[in-house]
Formats: structure tokens, C-alpha cells, sequence
């Protein structure tokens, strides 16, 4: 569902894809189906009328590969808590509360 | 290498909407910067021009009406940036011997983007609707999550700022605003307000630098002590924080200053949790604690101590992205010299301007710089 890549020398995760790995510097990555579940670093309600209905969430999720996601939300995500990708939304994760299945 | 200076400095005040355009407001500001220097036009033997938005070549269109051609031009575009760093490139080839009167200009007609800065195509979040102060609203409420902060500390940066820019001739915004009045604003993204959100402008600063022993007859030069600039790095947390931290260490190292020593200066603070940030990056203030100073009071024009954005800032300034670390940059000469008339900082003697541009997703920032000026004993 989310997929970057991953350094096959030191095991670092990235999201978007990289060519080459910021931790290591090895040009050796694979890339790979990111785990869609993580914890909320951060949460907003966003007053723009570019979504609708106004206001809409708006999070960063550090997921359990370790690389961090912005996405959109149906409804509050609080610092801390679990959350999954539910579904892809404007070719952005949608996150909601709780672990995936 | 020879040291530098910066023998003059002009700016072409923000306002909301310029009757001018791009081009006149930088002729402007680089003619008022070379008058304070006593440089002609034509002795200039480098042009550094710094905008994200304007047309291709800005500069060239710029000085082809003064008929000041044939001399290098050099466009840069580095967001936020542009500008400040155009200035390590002056003093780079005025340091080489390359150049021996430079000038920097930054320019913007930002009006005409409306009232935010939108997010590329190309990225998918802007693409989804995503803005700049959403992306800072997350960092905003990690932050006061993270330091058990209050929406009033952020909100105090803005209240300091625009008190600063009510005193500054050349800022867009002149009137002083509350704290009550930042917090009932209309809401941007939880918990930034449209009142801790810079909002663009149309203006242009310039600055000429020469070596300090050749300065201009008649100049009043200032020191510039130290340039970093460097790009943001593919990090984990992607906050404008460590790229900030690294280019001070460097900085202070070349001035052979530290935080403490610094009097007055002009940081990046284009949402209000952006300026906490950078006072906590640039060592001015521990980690956590920024906000709840200010909030206090520290950090203001009469306050003891370092003052930050006295001309002020992005908030009060308003932002003409190119023109804004220019713009900077004048302000600390002005400090510098003494001559910031109302918002003066009493005996300010070491001066610090710091720029951040560009919000990549994956990066810190695209680009920052951080400059060191005046005098350190």
C-alpha cells in the first residue's frame, strides 16, 4: 500500500524511495511494501476550504519501518496513539485510529 | 582571503500591494544601497540577485534600464533563502579578489501569489490541498506537546514582532496587535492563526559588500564577521532545527563569537513556531524554553539582553520571499550602525541574521544560511 525503500546495508527505511541511503551511503536499496501501521507524531485540524468539508486532519505518523508519513484523517489522531493507513485518498494515506489488521 | 564588509544597504519599504514592479523596486533598493555606500553604478563589477517567484533573469531586466550591463549577473533562487545566501557568493568572490564591488538585491512581487505561498505541483500534498502553515501547525503541536507549551507562547512572538514593526518605516504591518487579539484570529491550522502566519508582500532590499580594505570613502562599512549557508539534510524529523544548529556552530567558530555574545537579530519566523525553533537552533535560548520567554517578555526592544526581530521579523515585515534575508541583512547593518532610530538596540555591537528557505518534504529545509556581523570585542 506504501511502498519505499529499504538500505540493504545498514536497514535504514525510506519514504519516498531513495537512490542512494542519507544514513550510510550505500547505493545498495530494495524497494518494499511499507508497514502501514505506526504511532501519531503529530495532528491538526486544517480551516482551508481546498478539502471539504472544513476543517480536515492533517498528520505525521512514524510508522513501525521507522520512516515518517503525512496523510489526511477522518477524524482527531492524539500524539502518541496508534494509527493505520485505512485507505489512499489524493494519492495520500488516510489515517485512522488503532492498529491495522 | 580578504575580509569583507557591507558598505551599504537599502530597502524599498513592503507594503501589501506595490504600484511598482518587480524590477523598479529593486533598481530602488540596490540605488539607495549604493548611495549609503558611495559606490556608482557603474564601478559595480558583481550583481547577485535573489527571488523564488520573479522572472527568469530578474536581474539582467533589472539593470538593463540603468544601463549597468556587462558585469556578472548572478540569479539565485533558494526559496526563503535566495537572498541571504546570494550574499556568501558577494563575499566569496569579493574575498577571492574576484569582485571588488558587489551588491546583493532581493526582489519580490509577492502579491501576486495571493495570500499564501502555495506548494508546488509537483509535491502530492500540495496537490491534496496541503498549505506551508499546515505542515509548521504539525511541528507547532508536537512542540507544545512535547515542552507542555500554551498556545499563548507561541502567540507572544507574533505580539513582540509587530510591536517591533510598528517602529520600522519600511515593514508592511504598523500596528501593534494583543495577545487576545492573535488568538481570536481566524484559524489557519490548529493552533497557528492567520496572526502567526507571515503574509506576503512586494518589496526589495539590496546591500553592496567590498572588501574591509577597500572600503568605500564615505561608507559607513560593517563587518561581516562570518557566512554559512548549507541544504537541508534527508533526516528522520524533518524540522528546520539541525541544519540550523550546524551552520551556527560553523559560524560562531569563523566569527570566533558565541550565542551569548550576540546583541540583536533578525531570525527566521515565518510562522511563529518557526522563530521558537530558531532561537532554540541558534543557541539563544535552551530547547523547550523559547516560547515561554518571550511570553515573558524576554527578547523585545527594552528588554535586557539579546533582542530578536526588532525590525520585525517575517511577521511584521510581511515577506517578499527573496527580498526578506536582505531586507534582514539592512536591518542589522541599521542596528549596527545606530541608526534604527526607535527600535534602536542600546550599544548593539554583534549582529546575527539567520534564513531559512524551502519546505521539501523529505528535507529540514531546502536551504538556510546564517551570517555573523559587526564587531566582537
Amino acid at each position: 500500500m506504501i511502498t519505499g525503500s529499504v538500505c540493504n546495508n545498514c536497514g535504514a527505511a525510506w519514504c519516498p524511495a531513495a537512490v542512494r541511503c542519507a544514513s550510510c551511503g550505500s547505493f545498495d536499496l530494495a524497494a518494499k511494501e511499507l508497514r502501514a501501521d505506526g504511532v501519531v507524531r503529530a495532528f491538526t485540524w486544517v480551516h482551508s476550504n481546498a478539502r471539504q468539508p472544513s476543517p480536515w486532519g492533517l498528520a505525521q505518523v512514524e510508522t513501525d519501518d521507522g520512516v515518517l508519513l503525512f496523510g489526511l484523517t477522518d477524524g482527531p489522531l492524539g500524539i502518541g496513539d496508534r494509527a493505520t493507513v485505512g485507505r489512499i485518498d489524493d494519492d495520500l494515506p488516510v489515517f485512522v485510529s488503532g492498529a491495522g489488521s | 582571503m580578504r575580509a569583507a564588509v557591507i558598505a551599504g544597504a537599502g530597502i524599498e519599504p513592503f507594503v501589501g500591494r506595490h504600484e511598482a514592479d518587480a524590477d523598479e523596486m529593486a533598481r530602488r533598493a540596490l540605488l539607495a544601497a549604493l548611495e549609503d555606500a558611495a559606490v556608482d553604478v557603474g564601478d559595480v563589477d558583481l550583481w547577485v540577485f535573489g527571488s523564488r517567484f520573479e522572472h527568469p533573469s530578474v536581474g539582467q531586466r533589472t539593470l538593463c534600464a540603468l544601463g549597468a550591463t556587462g558585469a556578472p549577473v548572478i540569479n539565485t533562487e533558494n526559496a526563503c533563502a535566495s537572498g541571504t545566501v546570494g550574499l556568501q557568493v558577494a563575499v566569496a568572490y569579493v574575498a577571492a579578489g574576484m569582485a571588488r564591488r558587489a551588491v546583493v538585491v532581493g526582489v519580490e512581487k509577492a502579491s501576486a501569489l495571493g495570500s499564501s505561498v502555495p506548494l508546488p505541483d509537483w509535491d502530492r500534498l500540495g496537490r491534496a490541498g496541503v498549505t506551508h502553515p499546515a505542515k509548521y501547525a504539525l511541528d507547532a503541536t508536537r512542540y507544545l506537546h512535547d515542552f507542555d507549551g500554551r498556545a499563548e507562547h507561541l502567540a507572544a512572538v507574533s505580539v513582540k514582532n509587530r510591536r517591533h514593526a510598528a517602529l520600522n518605516p519600511a515593514a508592511r504591518f504598523r500596528q501593534e496587535v494583543t495577545l487576545d487579539e492573535v488568538l481570536a484570529a481566524p484559524m489557519v491550522a490548529d493552533p497557528l492563526t492567520r496572526l502567526q502566519c507571515c503574509a506576503n508582500a512586494d518589496g526589495a532590499a539590496a546591500v553592496v559588500v567590498t572588501a574591509a580594505d577597500d572600503a568605500p570613502a564615505g561608507a559607513n562599512p560593517v563587518p561581516i564577521l562570518a557566512t554559512a549557508t548549507g541544504s537541508g539534510a534527508r533526516v528522520d524529523r524533518p524540522l528546520p532545527t539541525t541544519i540550523t544548529a550546524r551552520l551556527a556552530a560553523r559560524a560562531f567558530a569563523d566569527a570566533g563569537v558565541g550565542p551569548d555574545d550576540v546583541d540583536v537579530a533578525e531570525i527566521y519566523d515565518a510562522f511563529t513556531i518557526l522563530e521558537l525553533f530558531s532561537a532554540e537552533s541558534l543557541g539563544f535560548a535552551a530547547t523547550g524554553t523559547a516560547g515561554r520567554r518571550i511570553a515573558a517578555g524576554d527578547f523585545g526592544l527594552g528588554s535586557p539582553g539579546l533582542v530578536l526581530n526588532p525590525g520585525g521579523g517575517l511577521l511584521g515585515r510581511g515577506h517578499p520571499l527573496g527580498a526578506s534575508g536582505p531586507a534582514q541583512l539592512v536591518e542589522i547593518v541599521q542596528q549596527l550602525r545606530g541608526e534604527a532610530g526607535a527600535r534602536q538596540v542600546d550599544g548593539a555591537r554583534l549582529g546575527l541574521v539567520h534564513t531559512l528557505g524551502g519546505n521539501l518534504r523529505e528535507l529540514e529545509c531546502n536551504a538556510a544560511a546564517v551570517i555573523v556581523l559587526g564587531w566582537s570585542a
